[in-house]
């Protein structure tokens, strides 16, 4: 409670007042999910719910006109769908049960593994990602004795793709949100002719995996079109520990601008959320 | 949503109960497509807009908490959201958004209204006591669904004004309201 300091609850209250207004750039929300996690007690809801009774459109729902029927079927097909998304990005972002179910067997397996790296050798070197988007959130290997012979870390993994300078873009950051807050650090690289990357973050509070998962997106924005391409889920167990999380996304992203880490149900979203980002991080220009 | 208070249908979608969707698609379509009307440039986005709300809302209905809002507010806080979200993509992705637009979508007839809830006439009795420009600003941002630009062009604000009135604008309101509730029930804070 010793963050809620007047000058922060002030900013709150106003970053509550624009999103319900006119909505919030994704900078702004990572500023309103910072605050609101420093601000528990403040209901993050109450300036939209007063908005929409200003609005006073719900007095007369009733006496709305209803939906087309060809609109009710399509939002009623959506329904069925249980993760239901825009035709253009279904194949962009959207998470198959079947998907989830390996992810759930991938983190296993990596819990597993993640224990007896430290006894015994695997036998085989670690694949090259190749579809799957399995939650991987993995110890620093300079906190520990797991070195492998053979296998290549996560953090192996990552240092050759720096090394392969092959259009790699690296940049790190870091920010402190409040004084008694553990600073966010973050690493990012992203090589642009693999298509793939590492997010290495410390700082980010941990998640429950039955209620939330944060999910990685790569933000692709042109004057034409502004696309996220979902880049996997992943959890954070300690936030004091660092974490290594691949990014992989499963279709080719020309030139990302943003990579964004968002606060999801279990098993990821089929798109970004509207609001509450813990982490915004601009790529700027890829070599 | 008058007297009468329905049963709600946002739990019955979070269970997964067969005809709640139907159920929450008569009851609340209506109030998701004028909101969506509202906040776009055409018919054909429009119902974009109207799936991507719906998408929110079946994945959301479990958060609903009948003691802190009626449903058809949980439903119009998710639409709204969304919309003015999705307006702000794609804003970004084409940046010209012309004014005749926007001037159409303001022309749009207001649905008649039946009767206004306490909560919605104790909010509107509060508005009143606000500023001219903050009440002029917040009626075409909120109740008018224009864009902040849009709403500079039309009054003559410069754009951070025109932010700065709506906020502003917000907050007071919210604590004149809270204020008032306060009064009302013996001064407690």
């Amino acid at each position: 409670m010793s963050e809620q300091t007047p000058l922060g609850r002030e900013r709150l209250h106003e970053l509550l007042a624009d999103r319900a207004v006119f909505g919030l750039v994704v900078e702004e929300e990572q500023e309103l999910w910072e605050l609101l996690r420093a601000n528990p007690d403040v209901d993050a809801d109450d300036f939209d719910r007063l908005a929409v009774t200003l609005d006073d459109v719900t007095a007369c729902a009733a006496d709305l006109p209803s939906l087309s029927p060809a609109l009710a079927a399509r939002v009623r097909s959506q329904a069925a769908n249980p993760v239901p998304a825009s035709p253009a990005e279904v194949h962009r972002s959207r998470l198959s049960k079947r998907e989830l179910l390996a992810w759930l067997t991938a983190a296993a397996c990596l819990l597993v593994a993640v224990y007896s790296w430290t006894t015994r050798k695997p036998d085989a070197p670690n694949p090259t990602p190749s579809g799957d988007q399995g939650p991987i959130a993995k110890r620093n290997p300079d906190e520990g004795p797991a070195v492998l012979k053979g296998v290549p870390t996560l953090a192996q993994q990552r240092e050759e793709l720096i090394a392969s300078s092959e259009g790699v873009l690296h940049i790190r950051f870091g920010e402190s949100v409040d004084p008694g807050e553990p600073l966010v650090s973050v690493d990012i690289v992203w090589s642009q002719t693999q298509q793939r990357g590492f997010l290495r973050l410390r700082g980010l509070p941990p998640n429950d995996p039955a209620k939330s998962q944060y999910q990685l997106w790569l933000v692709e924005s042109t004057p034409m079109r502004t696309e996220t391409v979902n880049g996997g889920v992943f959890d954070v167990e300690q936030p004091a520990r660092e974490l290594i999380v691949p990014i992989r996304t499963e279709h080719f992203v020309q030139q990302p601008n943003m990579l964004v880490v968002s606060i999801e149900p279990p098993g990821g979203s089929s798109d970004l959320t509207v609001s509450g980002y813990p982490l915004v991080a601009k790529l700027g220009n890829l070599p | 949503m008058g007297g009468r208070v329905a049963e709600p249908v946002l739990e019955k979608v979070a269970a997964g109960e067969p005809g709640a969707v139907d159920e929450c698609l008569a009851r609340y379509g209506g109030l998701v497509w004028a909101l969506a009307q509202r906040f776009s440039h055409n018919p054909a986005d429009a119902e974009d807009a109207v799936q991507d709300v719906f998408t929110d809302l079946w994945r959301y209905a479990k958060r609903f908490d009948p003691r802190v809002s009626p449903e058809a507010t949980f439903v119009a806080m998710i639409a709204r959201r969304r919309l003015i979200d999705r307006r702000r993509r794609l804003t970004r992705q084409v940046p010209t958004t012309d004014l005749d637009q926007a001037l159409a979508v303001a022309a749009a007839p207001a649905p008649k209204r039946l009767e206004l809830s306490d909560e919605v006439r104790k909010v509107r009795e509060q508005f009143e006591h606000l500023r001219e420009e903050e009440r002029q600003v917040l009626e075409l941002a909120v109740c008018q669904g224009l864009t902040q630009v849009e709403i500079s062009n039309r009054t003559g604000l410069p754009l951070g004004t025109v932010k700065t009135h709506a906020r502003q604008g917000l907050i007071r309101l919210r604590k004149l309201v809270n204020d008032s509730h306060a009064i009302a029930t013996g001064g407690e804070q």
